[in-house]
């Protein structure tokens, strides 16, 4: 198969986005299985050009209108992306699935627009090889969920999503003003040809610019202390929602910030970058993890705790080390499987139980065991137990720190990781040990997402030999820009 | 499939299975099977590995995960497993909970991994695993003081995780052969600074003085020893806590020689080991103090169980080859006696529901297989030949005095005559004296929980009687004669020990005194009073009995330093913690928009200052 028909993967969420408004008669039942039906044809498409690219070994360049950059657009689809779309295709897959269960606030046919328009967005981010297209992206992804924060109609929703849109607004102008002095200096928008004119810039203004697109990027990519609209955010979005925040997300952000740091690895002051960015990575875990302390509502604690996790992959991205990106990438994989485990358990216990207060977790054992066993494996995993996953990205990522020579950031991430443990096993405790109730039926499709997870978590745990080794090869992906101008075929314009 | 990684393996695959096939029966069955299979390969390896050290890797997620089964590392993971059946005997009586067998054998194979592991990933893999384990069979019980046993562990862990990440860096290796010769290198070029390598011994101190219990880490173990069942209590104190130890015994192997040439000598003592003897001997006294005053069984073996390791500290602190016997004999002797008293703990609990000495008394007749026991356990901990326990501590303060630390040898004397006092007081207390009615109908232990106690008594009385067994080990194991003698006699520079004589001329004593008894002895009928009294009748505003308060004199001449507690210390330090969380969260988090905004503004100032805007 040719494959430029890679190219569907952002064409079909966006045709059939835009067909949603055209089911409205239909009802709501209707709406949610196109979506569904949608979400597993991108995840089949997405399966094949995963197949495709890590058999081949080689990314697939997808020209727009046939264009040859850097004159048209490109999507470069190589190992990370072909990795991160499909597994932003399969969890958009399960939150279709869960969709069903947990949304039940009309409209329903705006609401699956902007879900298609989510997954778009964020296939988009990190398929896309110009840095304009990014921006565009960046865009579609972040006005999408600021109106699937304020979905629920809630007076919280509703204010959580003004402060996300004051944010993100704030933070993609001034990517827009990084992005228009990168291409004042350089000529380009292609990232390929960024990359290989990066050297030549002159200091000041790619400093400049480098420093505003990270400073745009990083409230996408919810670091310190540009953050502060996560919790809020997380907590009102509808449960589907708010899994593939953390699951996809702030992944496309965080993604986009380590690309466009390592294409301009060639500018004189990159360590300087490096140095803030470590700061700042190492602040969002701690700031996040103590705030999670001490939180009544289990939704709003896991968001915390996602916001800090996401910190740890920002800190491995600025290591600047080949060993770091590798684990970066490795926590990436494991966090999205145990955080779209964890929202949707604790989202399901809100559906049934009415509300994500720790209350509801009591006894939950007795009541809903199966849920209880996805949230405690969940739990247990993002504190980093071995046979979970995460112990093994969090032992990467710390060993690359400490060898990159950042002992204290390492040791101030293990100290927050400490107060993660306690109120992870205090919700653990609530949930097996306290409280009392009669059993309730659980949905059999929701139970079945969740043993699918738990396998996945604990098969990285035990074997995660190949979940390391695909990590490797996109963080390779990342980490080496010669490698990623090569791969493109500029036409031999400005080099 | 290696016959190594079958051994290492099966606790948690036996754990796994008895936690999936939740049946009466099934499970204990499975559990014990499980739990029996590693000293089954040990005893097989053993010829093996007295000649050649058995290894194996695993490549997991890009780490190599190195194994070694050497003299050192068998000889631990023995003790283990022999804890580890013992264990499954008694959790079979004192458990009935599926929950309960996943965790315990979790933590065995953590254990053994721990043992095992030939790299610093393995290493801290399945320390992690062993903490996990632990750790759950104390949530179910007790919240608070498992969160406490956990936050010191993992802060233990992570200072662990630290440390090999510094020395990852440094020798650009994680595996112990090449980090050992690496630092051995460095010992001589000093390419690693004094103030790193102090900085690493501090960590691995941290992490091992947790698991290891040295005050002042030893907070979390009378809760957690305590709020546990006390079968698995058996594993937890007897072989768990030796992990910490055996972190210890790896901290001379591969970072002796670094660590002498960067941290010097005292008073001709190498000065991280004589630290280690301090805390040792810290920890002897303190715990041993806080043992006798105790008034609930299982607080007092806990305390007891942080003292004696605390022996084994001070024994690896001496730094001489008699040092390192006396501490790795104690840590054979320790993990049966010490288990051995666990599961007659057990027992007590099980049968009577009571765990505190004033609720307990006269059960000797009720239960005379298991106070059988429990005295073996008490003449052993207490140093009382022929029983294992006196062979170590023998060999123990032999080590002291010949490498001339007498106040450290002081400490050991007084923790012996502490351990007396309180073992004393658990003999009378429990066994002896007036039996409260409500334990009339007291029945003898189950039987599995009867065979776990038999197995760990067997050895008491074996190498107390037969130390030679043990020395001769040693002397395999460290290549040269250090304690001489054969079986049944030891020979130390300073001294020599004859168990076998000991026993005869105790057998030969104690059958007269039988003859005595039984021919001489008239019968007479006196009341029952308690010996403390001495015949004077005591007022109702003092009134202390062997059950009951027996040491509160004590306890008031040590009023001035019973005020001041390392407990209430890390609970508010805890508690700061957790303010501090709040005033975090409400001052960044706050919910305002525009100072959401400012930090936006703030961030592009810090851009601005650091020179570009």
């Amino acid at each position: 198969m040719n494959v430029q028909y890679a190219s569907l993967l952002i064409a079909i969420p966006l045709i059939t986005a835009f067909f949603v408004p055209l089911m409205k008669g239909l009802g709501e039942k209707a709406i949610k299985t196109y979506v569904l039906i949608i979400t597993a044809i991108q995840a089949g498409i997405a399966t094949w050009v995963f197949e495709e690219v890590y058999t081949t070994g080689k990314p697939i360049i997808v020209m727009a209108g046939g264009w040859r950059p850097p004159v048209g657009i490109d999507l470069y689809i190589g190992p990370f992306a072909a990795l991160f779309v499909l597994i932003v295709a399969l969890v958009s897959f399960l939150m279709a699935v869960f969709n069903f269960r947990a949304v039940k606030v009309e409209p329903i046919d705006k609401y699956a627009m902007l879900f298609l328009l989510l997954m778009l967005g964020a296939t988009g981010m990190i398929a896309t090889g110009d840095i304009f297209n990014l921006f565009v992206f960046m865009e579609i992804t972040a006005i999408t969920a600021y109106a699937l924060t304020a979905y629920n109609k809630t007076g919280e929703a509703a204010e959580a999503s003004l402060k996300y849109m004051v944010l993100g607004g704030i933070g993609s102008s001034f990517f827009l003003i990084g992005v228009a002095l990168i291409y004042g200096a350089t000529g380009t928008l292609n990232m390929a040809q960024i990359a290989q004119l990066a050297g030549n810039i002159n200091p000041t203004v790619a400093q400049v610019a480098l420093a505003l697109v990270i400073f745009g990027l990083a409230v996408e990519a919810e670091l310190f202390p540009l953050n502060a609209w996560a919790p809020d955010a997380y907590q009102a979005a509808p449960h589907p929602v708010t899994a593939m925040f953390s699951a996809f997300v702030v992944k496309a952000g965080i993604y986009a910030l380590a690309r466009i740091l390592y294409l301009m690895s060639a500018v004189g002051t990159w360590k300087n970058i490096l140095h803030l960015l470590i700061a700042m990575a190492t602040l969002t875990v701690i700031v996040a993890e103590f705030s999670a302390l001490r939180q009544r509502n289990v939704k709003r604690m896991i968001a915390y705790s996602s916001v800090s996790q996401v910190g740890l992959i920002g800190l491995a991205f600025a290591l600047g080390t080949q060993a770091g990106v590798d684990a970066g990438v490795f926590q990436m994989i494991n966090h999205a499987i145990i955080k779209v485990l964890l929202f949707l358990g604790v989202g399901y216990v809100a559906v049934q139980l009415g509300g994500a207060e720790i209350e509801n977790f009591r006894g939950l054992g007795k009541r809903m065991p199966l849920t209880a066993l996805g949230v405690t494996v969940g739990s247990m995993s993002a504190v980093g137990i071995p046979l979970f996953n995460i112990f093994w990205s969090k032992l990467r990522i710390i060993l690359a720190t400490v060898d990159a020579g950042y002992a204290w950031a390492a040791a101030l991430v293990l100290g927050a990781s400490v107060v993660e443990a306690v109120y992870y096993f205090r919700l653990v405790h609530a949930i097996w040990f306290t409280g009392e109730g009669e059993r309730l039926r659980e949905s059999a499709p929701l139970v079945a997402i969740m043993l699918l997870l738990i396998a996945i978590i604990v098969a990285i745990g035990i074997y995660p030999n190949y979940a390391w080794s695909l990590s490797q090869k996109a963080g390779n992906d990342i980490f080496n820009v010669a490698q990623y101008i090569k791969n493109v075929p500029l036409m031999g314009v400005g080099a | 499939m290696n016959l190594l990684m079958v051994m290492l393996f099966a606790p948690l695959i036996a754990g796994f299975l008895a936690w999936l096939l939740d049946f009466k029966v099934i499970r204990e069955v499975i559990g014990i099977i499980g739990a029996s299979i590693p000293i089954g390969v040990l005893a097989y390896y053993y010829s093996t590995v007295t000649s050649e050290s058995i290894t194996y890797s695993l490549t997991v997620g890009g780490f190599t995960l190195g194994f070694h089964l050497t003299m050192l590392t068998w000889y631990f993971a023995v003790i283990a497993s022999i804890v580890g059946i013992a264990m499954a005997f008694g959790m079979a009586s004192t458990s009935k909970s599926s929950y309960d067998w996943l965790f315990a054998l979790i933590s065995f194979t953590g254990v053994l991994g721990v043992f095992l592991s030939s790299d610093f990933v393995g290493f801290f893999l399945f320390w992690e695993l062993m903490t996990f384990g632990s750790f759950m069979m104390v949530l179910k019980r007790n919240r608070h003081e498992s969160l406490k046993y956990f936050v010191l562990s993992i802060i233990g862990a992570y200072s662990m995780l630290v440390a090999i990440g510094i020395i990852y860096a440094k020798t650009g290796a994680l595996d112990f052969n090449t980090v050992q010769k690496a630092l051995r290198l460095d010992a001589m070029v000093g390419s690693i600074s004094r103030g790193e390598t102090a900085l690493i011994y501090t960590l691995f101190l941290i992490t091992f003085g947790v698991k290891a219990g040295a005050v002042p880490l030893h907070v979390w173990a009378p809760g957690a020893y305590s709020e546990n069942d006390q079968s698995y209590t058996a594993f937890f104190s007897g072989a768990l806590s030796k992990a910490g130890v055996y972190g210890f015994v790896l901290l001379y192997i591969l970072m002796g020689a670094k660590l002498y040439t960067a941290l010097g000598v005292f008073n001709n003592h190498l000065v991280f080991a004589y630290i280690l003897a301090w805390i040792g001997a810290i920890t002897v006294v303190v715990a041993s103090f806080l043992a006798v005053l105790q008034e609930d069984i299982r607080k007092l073996f806990a305390y007891s169980s942080v003292g004696q390791v605390g022996y084994i500290l001070l024994g690896l602190g001496i730094g001489t080859g008699l040092g390192f016997a006396g501490a790795l004999f104690h840590v054979l002797s320790h993990a049966i006696f010490k288990s051995l008293f666990w599961l007659v703990t057990a027992a007590i609990i099980l049968r009577t529901g009571k765990t505190r000495f004033e609720d307990l008394g006269g059960l000797a007749e009720k239960m005379p297989i298991t106070f059988t026991m429990g005295l073996i356990a008490v003449l052993s901990l207490a140093g009382i030949p022929p029983m294992a326990g006196f062979a170590s501590k023998w060999l123990l303060y032999e080590a002291a005095i010949s490498a001339h630390m007498p106040l450290v040898a002081g400490a050991i004397f007084l923790g012996s005559g502490l351990a007396f006092a309180y073992v004393v007081r658990f003999l009378y207390a429990v066994w002896f004296g007036q039996r409260p009615s409500d334990l009339d109908d007291v029945k003898e232990a189950p039987l599995p929980l009867l065979i776990g106690m038999v197995i760990l008594a067997i050895p008491n009385l074996v190498f107390g009687i037969a130390p030679g067994l043990v020395t001769g080990y040693f002397n395999r194991l460290f290549g040269d004669t250090i304690v001489g003698g054969n079986y049944f006699r030891l020979v130390t520079p300073t001294g020599t020990y004859n168990a076998l004589l000991v026993t005869v001329i105790l057998i030969f004593g104690l059958s007269i005194a039988g003859l005595i008894y039984i021919y001489g002895a008239k019968t007479r009928k006196i009341p029952v009073i308690n010996t403390y009294q001495s015949g004077n009748p005591v007022t109702e505003e003092y009134n202390l009995s062997m059950r009951k308060n027996f040491y509160r004199p004590l306890a008031e001449a040590l009023g001035f330093w019973l005020k001041y507690s390392w407990d209430r210390f890390y609970e508010r330090l805890a508690n700061l913690t957790e303010d501090f969380a709040d005033w975090l969260r409400e001052g960044f988090y706050n919910g305002n928009a525009q100072s959401y905004s400012w930090y936006l503004t703030i961030v592009l100032l810090i851009l601005a200052l650091w020179g570009v805007l």
